[in-house]
């Protein structure tokens, strides 16, 4: 026999259900829009059923409903594809920006990058070329070399500005990683609390926590393990950060950079000196982008860049200069250097390591701006051995001329081959032994014997005012008495051959010159330039790629866990009329019982 | 699979965007024409801009060089020119000094070939702009000078134009590469011009002053045909003087003679006389002056005589005459050395000079060969600058439209979806 008044408790139970769908709708639906939510779902179970004794056995009545569980739509498969990717992401991103602005500070192709710069300067060189004793054109060449100091060193500026800037990214990175650890673990400890005893599902909570967890794997790489009381472990690059019992704080570490000196922030657990290497993260972009370079991670961030420009500096202060010391000013002058301080020989210099390397040496001579004579420093003209020698025998030996003679009336020589008067023991097996020379055009002869007998060939120290001019005839069987050998000595100061040298060497490649591997200083500037394109073009791409993923990721987890604001409307339709059914259900028994109670037993009155 | 409405959500707002930023990329590239801002853009592109720029800036400085070359050369042609006219007046006049003219006549024309000779110096001298461009390298010194030094051999003073320049070649590059002096050389020495260096008045120790073989060509003509007892004196009214004696001097010799006593007849009988200009006087001894009408001065340096008519000007402070030697014992200038040697030597630095105005020509036009293909190759590299950079603007406004019209289409489908939902349609 069923109890009288159970029904009334299996519709109870219905409405209660019912009402407890619906707060679940509610609550669906206010948080549409909320970052990271899941929607809620409650699952109904029907209550025990209860056994009634009828005439011909038992039967068993349903009574009523009961909520089991109220659960998050989530997928944490789609959850682990998000934390992976959107690391990457994170990466690529900051790779993308930094390259981008390093490409802001080269700027090129236009007018204002250094190609313009050297174009100018290499211009600048060609034009005294062919009028080297004008004061104005060597004012010019003074002039560009100090823009191409300008240049390279704005560039270095603004590159180790972005270095500082990213040491303050990186701080604050880890300022944000440290803050999201403690909310996590702040977290754990709730969910622990609730969910002990294993039965309830603490769904906000865990939302909550799981977009944390997406905050924190844009900044770095995790690994999230739950473990069975409901608690996160996340370790990032074999550092655990968070688990049930604490959490770890990163911390940033200051050193300065063993080649140029700069302040550089790695990032270490805190109370430790070991620096953390992390895989993937915007972290990862940052400090990479700061401190790699091609030689040892096959691409270059900013220290690369850095290098590269060091490298650039070093070409100018050692080859370059080279080449200008070889030269003679118009007061005669050698041995001077255009770049650099006017005393130390760079070609054995080594850069100290707490400053800027080559690019701290870089500044045009303070002795071309002497006012006095500053200007006709700038070697323009070469030494000797670059004249012309008239030979009138073309089958003989060459003639190669080298002088320090610093007189300033030219000096005209006509050499002949032999002794004066010339025998015949006066060349051997094709070797001069004995010349005549003659500085009046062939009125007079003076004999000269060679400078150490019996050598070959050998060096004939001519007649000269001031200083030593030497001739050296090449061996060869043409060689024969009376040939003649016409040169004049000392360059006139219009001449630019070597300004043509300096200007060659900044385009043309020379095999000779270690520094730039034997590039000219021009196709090393164009390799860096295509180096930096083509590797922000593939961050460019990568990135975007990346971010299509992750979108789809996004997509696939809103599928699952999204509010769809139809679906929510229907239900609630259903469970409105849920309960509008119980709640008739309870009116027909109230109805009946009404009538049980109040009206059997008085007929008829 | 179930759709939210988060998920329309985003993906419209990622797909318009990926529409604006297409948009924004093709508005940098229409607001200044150029298909690449950096490198990322088209790396290759990239490079290949850098090498036609730099080509661009070469060409621009060789093409500079090689304005400048021409504007050399034609001052050059020009100077060459008007040597060309002195030396052929020069030959003229050396035709016209025939035997048959007297001494005066001669003499003219050796002045006429002295303002010659100044004429070929301010040629020498020629400039464009503040370069000397004969002067060899040494293009900020004066080349040509003329002035009288002082043989050390003989102290006596010559007559001689010096040269100050250099032998050496400019040389304005008009291709890359290094300098060649054969090959890029824009100017005539002094010594091309002007015949070949030679030393004169030097000695052992000292090769003597540089100068020009013309010019000692034309200084000896013009010294030949001025030879002439040109005695000045400085009292008009003293009385006539005439040259004597046989000179065995060599070259030049300026003498100056002064009055120092006249008797009462108004006869010379005391003289002194300088070497030197007027600086330093030597007296002549009595026994050196035989006095007479004319009174007879013997004993002057390198055996000269000479002898002053009596005259009532004669007088002992003020008077004093000035002449130089040589002078023939006939006094009168060879007319045959004149016209056999001296021409011939004129004539044969003239040929030579031709020659040399000729090659000039022959580079002259050479170079302007060569503006033409720099100006042409400079056309070539600024259409591939263009290419290479330019963008092409019909397409990218055409891609501009497109890109627009999708942008508005997403935002047309966009505004009909999203607002519905189930809640408008509940009663």
């Amino acid at each position: 026999m069923r109890s009288t008044f159970g029904g009334l408790n299996t519709v109870v139970r219905g409405l209660a259900a019912q009402q407890v769908s619906l707060d679940t709708v509610g609550h669906n639906v206010s948080n549409a829009n909320t970052e990271g939510y899941s929607r809620q779902n409650v699952s109904l179970v029907t209550t025990r059923s209860q056994s009634v004794y009828g005439v011909n056995g038992e039967n068993q009545i349903g009574t009523g409903v009961n909520i089991e569980s109220i659960t998050r739509a989530r997928n944490t498969f789609i959850d682990r594809q998000m934390w992976k990717e959107a690391s990457s992401l994170g990466y690529g991103q900051t790779a993308v920006d930094t390259l981008g602005r390093i490409e802001g500070i080269f700027q090129e192709p236009s007018e204002n990058g250094l190609q313009t710069t050297m174009n100018k300067f290499w211009s600048a060189w060609q034009t005294l070329a062919t009028n080297s004793s004008d004061e104005g054109t060597r004012a010019a060449v003074r002039q560009r070399g100090v823009e191409m100091v300008d240049a390279i060193q704005h560039a270095t500026k603004q590159l180790t500005d972005m270095v500082s800037d990213t040491n303050t990214v990186v701080d604050i990175k880890v300022n944000k990683v440290n803050q999201l650890s403690s909310e996590v673990y702040a977290l754990n400890r709730q969910i622990v609390v609730i969910e002990a005893g294993g039965n309830d599902h603490a769904n906000d909570l865990r939302d909550r926590r799981d977009a944390l967890v997406d905050e924190m794997t844009t900044i770095i790489n995790v690994n999230v393990t739950e473990d069975k009381y409901g608690n996160y472990n996340i370790q990032s690059s074999g550092v655990p950060l968070v688990d049930g019992v604490g959490y770890r704080n990163l911390a940033t570490v200051s050193t300065n950079d063993l080649d140029y000196g700069y302040e550089i922030k790695n990032v270490v657990m805190q109370g430790s000196t070991q620096t953390i290497a992390f895989t993937s993260g915007e972290l990862r972009g940052l400090l990479e982008m700061r401190d790699s370079v091609s030689a040892t991670n096959s691409y270059d961030g900013i220290k690369g860049y850095l290098k590269k420009l060091d490298k650039a500096s070093e070409f100018l202060l050692t080859d370059f200069n080279n080449v200008h010391k070889a030269g003679l000013g118009t007061d005669n002058s050698t041995g001077t250097n255009f770049f650099g301080d006017a005393v130390t020989d760079y070609n054995s210099f080594t850069p100290s390591a707490t400053t800027m390397g080559w690019i701290a040496e870089l500044k045009v001579n303070p002795a071309l701006f002497n006012t006095t004579d500053g200007l006709s420093k700038i070697a323009a003209k070469t030494a000797i051995n670059n004249l012309s020698i008239e030979q009138s025998n073309a089958a003989g030996g060459a003639a190669t001329v080298n002088s320090t003679y610093t007189g300033t009336t030219p000096l005209n020589y006509q050499v002949k081959i032999g002794n004066n008067p010339p025998v015949a023991g006066d060349i051997v097996a094709g070797a001069v032994q004995n010349v005549r020379v003659s500085r009046d055009n062939g009125v007079t002869w003076v004999p000269v014997a060679p400078t150490v007998p019996l050598t070959v060939p050998n060096t004939f120290t001519l007649p000269s005012p001031s200083g030593v001019v030497n001739v050296r005839i090449a061996v060869d069987s043409h060689n024969a008495l009376n040939d003649i050998y016409t040169f004049s000595v000392n360059q006139g100061n219009a001449s630019g051959d070597n300004a043509v040298n300096i200007a060659n060497s900044l385009k043309i490649d020379n095999p000779l010159s270690t520094t730039l591997s034997g590039s000219s200083l021009d196709s090393f500037y164009n390799s860096l330039i295509g180096a930096l394109g083509v590797q922000t073009q593939s961050a460019k791409s990568l990135t975007e790629n990346q971010e299509t993923l992750v979108n789809q990721i996004e997509n696939w987890r809103q599928s699952v866990s999204g509010v769809n604001v139809d679906e929510e409307m229907s239900n609630m339709i259903r469970f409105q009329k849920g309960y509008a059914a119980a709640a008739r259900v309870l009116t027909s028994m109230d109805e009946m019982l009404d009538k049980l109670i109040n009206s059997t037993g008085v007929v008829g009155r | 699979m179930r759709i939210t409405n988060n998920m329309i959500s985003n993906n419209y707002l990622s797909a318009l965007n990926k529409s604006l930023e297409r948009q924004s990329k093709i508005q940098e590239q229409l607001t200044d024409g150029k298909a690449i801002h950096r490198p990322s853009d088209d790396p290759i592109k990239a490079i290949r801009s850098l090498r036609f720029n730099t080509n661009l800036s070469m060409n621009e400085q060789f093409t500079q060089n090689v304005n400048d070359s021409i504007s050399w050369m034609e001052t050059t042609d020009g100077a060459m020119s008007n040597l060309s006219n002195i030396m052929i007046r020069v030959k003229e006049l050396a035709v016209s000094a025939d035997g048959n003219k007297p001494a005066d006549a001669l003499n003219a024309i050796g002045a006429e070939i002295d303002q010659l000779i100044n004429q070929a110096v301010t040629i020498g001298n020629t400039k464009i702009g503040d370069r000397y461009v004969f002067a060899g390298q040494m293009d900020g010194t004066l080349p040509f000078e003329r002035k009288p030094i002082t043989d050390p051999q003989s102290n006596k003073t010559m007559d001689v134009v010096v040269y100050n320049g250099d032998l050496n070649k400019i040389s304005m590059l008009i291709k890359p590469g290094v300098t060649n002096p054969s090959e890029d050389s824009v100017n005539i020495t002094g010594e091309e011009l002007f015949g070949p260096l030679v030393y004169k008045y030097g000695n052992a120790a000292d090769p003597g002053f540089p100068t020009m073989d013309i010019f000692s060509q034309l200084i000896s003509l013009k010294e030949e045909l001025q030879k002439k007892s040109s005695i000045t004196q400085t009292t008009s009214t003293a009385g006539a003087a005439t040259i004597g004696g046989a000179y065995s001097g060599t070259g030049y010799t300026n003498y100056d003679v002064k009055i120092d006593g006249v008797n009462g007849l108004n006869q010379v009988t005391g003289a002194s006389y300088s070497m030197d200009g007027g600086n330093s006087w030597t007296p002549l001894l009595a026994a050196d002056i035989t006095a007479g009408n004319p009174s007879v001065i013997n004993n002057l340096p390198n055996g000269v005589t000479l002898s002053i008519a009596t005259a009532a000007g004669n007088a002992v402070s003020g008077t004093t005459y000035s002449f130089h030697m040589p002078t023939s014992t006939n006094n009168s200038p060879d007319t045959l050395w004149v016209s056999n040697v001296a021409l011939g030597n004129i004539d044969r630095a003239h040929s030579a000079q031709l020659k040399m105005h000729t090659e000039l020509g022959a580079r002259m036009s050479t170079y302007e060969m060569v503006k033409n293909i720099l100006a042409s190759n400079n056309a070539t590299i600024t259409n591939d600058v263009s290419q290479n950079e330019d963008l092409d603007i019909s397409a990218a406004i055409i891609d501009q439209k497109t890109s627009e019209n999708v942008y508005k289409a997403a935002l047309s489908v966009g505004a009909k979806i999203m607002p519905l939902s189930l809640v408008d349609f509940m009663r």
